[in-house]
């Protein structure tokens, strides 16, 4: 009967009011600290679980009007594209959000919003890498670039994500071929950011790409790291490949207003400093100030027209078209 | 089919009965979408046909008969020289063959990735001061290196197996083949070893089945089997169905262990009459001795010292009572957890053991090891799966359970479902050894409820503690399951480092990884102790 305990415990505790309960993928030491703010200001707690995005979504659907959560957050426009065709969304409608968040940054039907942008760029190492020898994704793929590239796995959506943009801008045929050169020239393929970014800074390969915020917790930590970042496509439509993490409304939350409330909060200045800045991240918002570091890396080009819908739409293709050549 | 249908042991039926359908009836309604369900883009699984399945298919099979091979090699060598020779460190060896237990196999492959990488401080060392480049003859990522940390952790399996044979024997038929003219080598060979045979096959069932659900060990040397395309093609390409598909074909693989592990042991029946003294019986000579050192050493250096190395060096900077403290809650909720799992599943898998002992019958005992069949599936497809079925049955029956009692329980349910066979080779086995004329006497004189409790129970002891502690051990590194059924406020250490490990941040999961280690490694000693107990009081 021991184990009765805990569940008498948790009935107990469960019922206190005002309490909103978010599904997230975003890891705890990224969103507690913001989550804390807002209950220090308002008096609403919160509860969360984080997961993987694929298991908070089918976890929505099995539970259906049932479900305890009135939040989704994700780290990735394809899921949140993913999350906004499952039905399990509902549209926001709210003036602050739609002044605060650009249009390229939230859903077409505003069934999500994004809150931090993430930048996938280019670090390299100033020692190998000549000046004028970056310029753009695509030129990674040619032949100088032969064992001098480190890259991280295929099946991480950042990835994903990226090659669906170049699907969308470049078309297939020629976006594989850029993929197919990248993997020709790589020396080794990594589980993660960090580790493609200690690649270049021992030498193993001369340039990565990577989300800026590994390289910025790496720099933090050591700042001699000597390796540099590169905003590559400055000069076509592509620009700078941005992924986003964002956040929607859960169709069967029971605390509707109040979650409407908290994202709106989330929108503004405040909040997006302190959201962006615990991960060096970009906010979301255009006029809310960038945390010191990430401003000394300097401003870049992005493509506006593109919204992160379409990269979740065309996610599976990336996939596909990864595997055919061979992008562990 | 046979079933022994007579009225009597109704409630072992009925619990035998209820327990299959509690552990299949998930997988059953998993094959059932795999099968039946409606895929909104049948594209993926076509090119995953194409484009998936031959890689997947051949790196699976590699890894799985490498490291069994590997395993069984370093499992039976080390029980072996515990059991059947005169090995000096014998104790020692003991406590380092079962001591790789505690690590969590994502854990030992984040650390050896992290000593070998090619931008690892070792290697960059031996670059700098003599120039040699390491990369060059240690391929970290390769099939062969990744079976071999593999089997670093799984091989205490074999061991464990073996040395219970090995024990179980008693050495007066080594006496008696030994008298009838065969050399020592012959009789271990042509007795010992064959006589072990179900157990050799009974923990290579365990062996290919933890490598068939790892998820989280090859993910870090990012190496592509069953586990990762189920879930790319579930996050990643969102077709939910290629993944059970995925899935159904691996629960097809665990069934034919599980069939060819039932064939290969079913006739083989056996038990101790008499629990002889057991004198070692091979002499080393200097040559054996000194290969046996270097293996204990090996051990000592590859399961001890090199993970307690990586994971102070990565956690020197931020180890204080601190963040010791910070990690107090993740503790006590993986402990509490482990401990909640291990009593029900102990309970459960006795009263398995006994009533399909009770029935002696084939059909029933293939219906019990079934049960098993869950050891050999992802915990994130256990965990939908378990899920999925619970909420349907939650929500029609009306929906008035808290949601986190509800998902503790089948957190509880699921890591049962999925640890059930570890218990079960401990339980089934020490059931093996009680002679069944000792429950035919019995049964003259008590009731079966009686003769559980009375003779079964205080006979199989200490197989029963030591499958407690084991289960206890899984359920604190289990990850995927835990990660998607805890309730709120729940995190274990093993949710913790995920969260880290999957964004690169070694320093950060080396304290709660720490944590799973001393825990387990506390376990280990419990169970030691509890063994020299058990066998001071024969």
């Amino acid at each position: 009967m021991k184990f009765l305990i805990p569940f008498l415990v948790l009935f107990s505790s469960v019922a206190s009011a005002k309490t909103l309960t978010i599904y997230t993928s975003r890891k705890e030491h990224l969103i507690k600290p913001i989550l804390d703010l807002y209950t220090k200001e308002t008096g609403v707690k919160f509860n969360y679980t984080t997961n993987k995005d694929g298991a908070l979504i089918q976890r929505l659907k099995a539970e259906g009007s049932s479900t305890p959560a009135d939040l989704l957050f994700t780290v990735d426009g394809g899921n949140l594209w993913y999350a906004s065709t499952q039905n399990i969304l509902e549209p926001i409608n709210s003036q602050i959000l739609d002044k605060n968040i650009p249009a390229s940054f939230k859903d077409p039907k505003n069934l999500w919003f994004a809150f931090s942008l993430r930048a996938r760029t280019i670090v390299y190492n100033p020692k190998t890498v000549k000046k004028g020898e970056l310029s753009t994704y695509e030129d990674l793929a040619t032949s100088k670039w032969k064992g001098r590239l480190c890259l991280r796995t295929s099946k991480k959506v950042y990835n994903q994500s990226l090659v669906a943009e170049l699907i969308d801008t470049l078309g297939r045929k020629k976006a594989k071929k850029v993929v197919a050169g990248w993997v020709a020239n790589t020396v080794d393929i990594f589980s993660n950011d960090t580790s493609a970014i200690k690649g270049v800074i021992s030498g193993q390969c001369d340039a990565a790409i990577v989300n800026t915020y590994y390289y910025g917790r790496l720099l933090k930590k050591d700042p001699s790291i000597g390796v540099k970042i590169f905003w590559p496509n400055q000069n076509d439509k592509l620009g700078v490949h941005i992924n986003v993490s964002g956040a929607g409304l859960l169709k069967y939350s029971k605390n509707k207003k109040e979650s409407k409330k908290f994202l709106e909060w989330l929108s503004g200045g405040k909040a997006q400093a302190l959201f962006a800045s615990l991960n060096l991240e970009y906010p979301a918002n255009p006029s809310v100030d960038l945390d010191p570091l990430v401003k000394s890396w300097g401003t870049f080009k992005y493509n506006k027209e593109f919204n992160l819908s379409k990269a979740g739409m065309l996610q599976k293709d990336a996939i596909k078209l990864m595997h055919e050549v061979q992008y562990k | 089919m046979k079933f022994n249908t007579n009225k009597q042991f109704a409630f072992q039926k009925i619990f035998i009965l209820a327990v299959c359908t509690v552990v299949i009836l998930p997988f059953l309604a998993l094959l059932f979408r795999a099968i039946f369900g409606l895929d909104s883009d049948p594209s993926v699984w076509i090119h995953v046909t194409r484009n998936v399945i031959p890689n997947i298919l051949s790196n699976t099979f590699s890894l799985a008969l490498y490291t069994s091979l590997f395993s069984i090699l370093m499992g039976t060598y080390s029980a072996w020289l515990v059991t059947l020779s005169d090995f000096k460190y014998k104790k020692i060896l003991h406590i380092c063959s079962i001591l790789p237990l505690i690590y969590p196999l994502y854990v030992m492959s984040f650390i050896y990735v992290g000593l070998f990488e090619y931008s690892a401080p070792t290697m960059t060392f031996f670059r700098n001061e003599w120039g040699i480049n390491l990369k060059q003859f240690i391929d970290i990522k390769s099939v062969t290196s990744i079976s071999l940390i593999f089997s670093l952790c799984l091989h205490p399996y074999v061991y464990l197996l073996l040395k219970q044979a090995f024990e179980g024997q008693g050495d007066h038929l080594f006496k008696v083949s030994r008298s009838l003219g065969y050399t020592k080598v012959e009789s271990f060979l042509k007795i010992t070893l064959p006589l072990a045979k179900p157990w050799i096959f009974g923990s290579l069932a365990i062996i290919l089945m933890e490598t068939l659900a790892d998820f989280g060990g090859v993910s870090v040397f990012n190496f592509d089997t069953f586990t990762t395309a189920i879930y790319e093609s579930w996050t990643g390409m969102f077709s939910f169905i290629t993944a059970t598909k995925l899935s159904a074909i691996l629960i097809f693989f665990a069934l034919l262990v599980l069939g060819a592990e039932a064939k290969l042991t079913s006739k083989q029946k056996f038990f101790i009459k008499s629990k002889s003294g057991f004198v070692a019986p091979f002499e080393l000579s200097q040559l054996f001795k000194s290969m046996a050192l270097i293996w204990l050493l090996l051990l000592i250096v590859t399961t001890i010292f090199i993970p307690s190395y990586q994971l102070f060096s990565w956690c020197k900077d931020n180890l204080d009572l601190q963040s010791l403290l910070n990690n107090y809650p993740y503790f006590y909720n993986t402990v509490r957890l482990a401990f909640i799992t291990a009593l029900v599943t102990t309970i459960v898998t006795t009263l398995l053991a006994s009533s399909s002992r009770f029935l002696k019958s084939v059909n029933w005992e293939r219906l019990t090891k079934l049960t098993t069949l869950g050891y050999a599936i992802p915990g994130s497809i256990i965990a939908v799966a378990v899920f999925g079925l619970f909420t349907k049955i939650k929500i029609s029956l009306g929906d008035f359970i808290n949601q986190n009692s509800f998902l503790y329980f089948i957190l509880v349910v699921g890591l049962m479902t999925r640890f059930l066979s570890i218990s079960y080779k401990n339980i089934f086995s020490s059931f093996k050894r009680i002679s069944p004329n000792l429950d035919k006497a019995a049964a003259l004189l008590a009731k079966p409820s009686v003769i559980i409790f009375k003779i079964h129970i205080p006979l199989i002891k200490s197989g029963i503690i030591s499958g407690f502690l084991m289960v206890l051990i899984e359920v604190m590194k289990e990850m995927p399951m835990t990660l998607m059924l805890r309730p709120f406020g729940k995190d274990t250490l093993s949710v913790k480092i995920y969260e880290f490990t999957s964004e690169g941040d070694w320093e950060r999961a080396a304290i709660p990884a720490l944590l799973i280690v001393l825990a387990g490694f506390i376990s280990i000693v419990i169970m030691t102790v509890v063994e020299k107990i058990g066998s001071k009081t024969k």
